[in-house]
């Protein structure tokens, strides 16, 4: 009875330690950018889709807008925790999804190609090979 | 040739039993962030699920028990109320997801907010569940997630580097982000070795009338729907790891997990993404709620079938009734994929309490008479039993600090 209790212990503070360490303020930062990154580059490939006919515009506003309140939900949390510095990245993906929105509502494929290729460099999405070991 | 049909019909519900939003959304969440790198987790959670399948198959038809039943008779209540409560609760989140992955799937394909579909999925799942027999619901919705096999046919047509891929299945450490790795591992597991899977197997046993003459077929079963099942997720990681990986996509959204179908098929991958998405979970949806009336009902006792008219066992239609209603009520206050990896890396933790009675009751020739387990069969439910506790007690940090 005691040795189970012990084990109920240890595992709850384990759970209870790990929720409360959580993750320290750069690994919070670094999650940002690789999201703002990786919000980038979908923004870049649902703009292609759309361009080449494989998606509907509501396809890309509703895109757009999940894009939005991802990142912005995020760069609040780490603005609040590490500062305002921090969200640069997000920022600079939430200052263009507006310009995006617009071209697409006007059929501007031109210059909805422009807007999306223009963030990509400016938040450089963190590419994944399809290999089974990454060096 | 009744047996080829029962086997045919068989494995297609087990495709169907297999892929749910769970497996769909850990996989492809794995593909995008880690490349082939965690596809033996999926095999290895195939050949887990394929045991305890097997297993639950031949309890029930030995001794036409459920996995519920059997562990509330051999190792009394008190026991059976742990994995109960806990069967409950995270079923209760993985309706939700489930739910909520029919919604998003007609968000997809109309742009218009998942919420204002929630009510009418639910409405869809009781409906059926009302009004329906299990044979229509076993084999109907799981003949429609065949269309699921647009992941297969896309993952060939996207010519993925098969010798990346064949090195995949090869467990290996992580090179980077290890508790991401971990997490989606666990993650994988939790939604590949579904606590609700087992008992609803038992029961769909019971409720066909297998009896000891079904045992090879539910081992042909068992071993040929989770097979093909496996395949249709393993495709779903490879298509995510050739599509999302590359262009440094993370899949935090439904919206971005399309893309592995409009690659390969254009227009068309969006509105098969949505179907295979919307059967898929409609089935599990399905599933879980009449394993969660299963549960309790056979739990306290009561009576229960879904081949008898709701009147006949209104306790039971009441327990789904309301499973539906709190199922729908959560996704008002949680995103549908968010919910998806909580409930999946839950299901991992209450795991072991549910598959090591299995080895207990597997073994018990009172139950399984002369079908009871060999040795070998013991050693790897041993080792089954063995990665769900790791699992489970690993799968709470890892949410925290990986999910």
């Amino acid at each position: 009875m005691r040795f189970r209790l012990w084990i109920v212990t240890v595992l709850l503070a384990g759970c209870f330690g790990a929720a409360a360490c959580g993750k320290s303020q750069d690994v919070k930062v670094a999650e940002l950018h690789d999201a703002a990154g990786s919000w980038a580059a979908t923004l870049k490939l649902v703009t292609e889709e759309w361009t080449r006919d494989a998606l509907p515009s509501h396809f890309v506003q509703s895109t757009t807008s999940v894009a939005m309140t991802e990142l912005q939900r995020a760069a609040r949390r780490v603005r609040s925790t590490v500062g305002a510095a921090a969200s640069g990245p997000a920022d600079e993906v939430l200052a263009r999804v507006p310009l995006l929105n617009e071209a697409v509502a006007r059929g501007d494929q031109a210059a909805a190609m422009d807007i999306v290729r223009a963030l990509v460099s400016a938040v450089p999405p963190k590419p994944t090979p399809p290999v089974a070991r990454p060096r | 040739m009744k047996n080829f049909v029962k086997i045919g019909l068989g494995v297609v519900t087990g495709i169907g039993g297999f892929l749910d939003v769970g497996a769909i959304a850990t996989t492809a969440l794995a593909g995008a962030a880690f490349g082939f790198q965690l596809l033996w987790v999926v095999l290895l959670g195939t050949g887990c699920v394929i045991l305890l399948t097997e297993m639950c198959g031949r309890l029930a038809a030995v001794s036409h028990h459920s996995l519920a039943d059997a562990i509330r008779e051999r190792l009394g209540f008190p026991y059976f109320s742990i994995p109960f409560v806990g069967e409950f609760l995270v079923d209760l989140l993985v309706l939700a997801a489930e739910i909520g992955g029919v919604a998003v799937a007609l968000h997809l394909v109309t742009g218009v907010s998942y919420l204002w579909f929630v009510p009418l999925c639910a409405l869809a799942v009781w409906g059926l569940l009302w009004l329906g027999t299990f044979t229509i619901i076993e084999r109907g919705v799981s003949i429609a997630g065949l269309i699921t096999l647009c992941f297969v046919v896309a993952a060939c047509w996207m010519h993925p580097p098969w010798a990346e891929v064949a090195r995949g299945v090869i467990p290996s450490l992580p090179s980077r982000d290890g508790v991401r790795y971990w997490f989606l591992a666990v993650s994988i597991l939790g939604a590949l070795i579904s606590p609700y899977l087992l008992n609803f197997y038992a029961t769909g046993a019971i409720e066909d009338k297998w009896t000891v003459k079904d045992i090879p077929v539910n081992r042909v079963i068992a071993t040929g729907g989770m097979s093909f099942g496996s395949v249709i997720a393993l495709a779903i990681l490879v298509l995510a790891a050739v599509v999302l990986g590359p262009r440094g996509i993370q899949v935090d959204s439904y919206e971005q997990a399309v893309f592995i179908l409009t690659r390969p098929f254009g227009r068309w991958g969006l509105y098969l993404f949505a179907a295979s998405l919307g059967i898929a979970c409609f089935g599990a949806a399905l599933q879980v709620s009449l394993n969660l009336a299963y549960v309790t009902a056979q739990g306290f006792g009561w009576n229960w079938s879904e081949n008898l008219k709701p009147h006949e066992d209104a306790r039971f239609a009441a327990v789904y009734t309301a499973a539906v209603l709190v199922g729908a009520a959560l996704l008002f206050v949680g995103d549908p994929l968010k919910l998806t990896t909580l409930s999946m890396a839950l299901n991992a933790v209450i795991a072991p309490f549910i598959v090591f009675p299995l080895l207990v009751i597997m073994n018990d020739r009172a139950y399984l008479r002369d079908h009871r387990n060999h040795a070998i069969g013991n050693v790897l439910v041993a080792g089954v039993v063995l990665i769900a506790f790791v699992v489970a007690v690993v799968a709470i940090p890892l949410e925290v600090l990986g999910g």
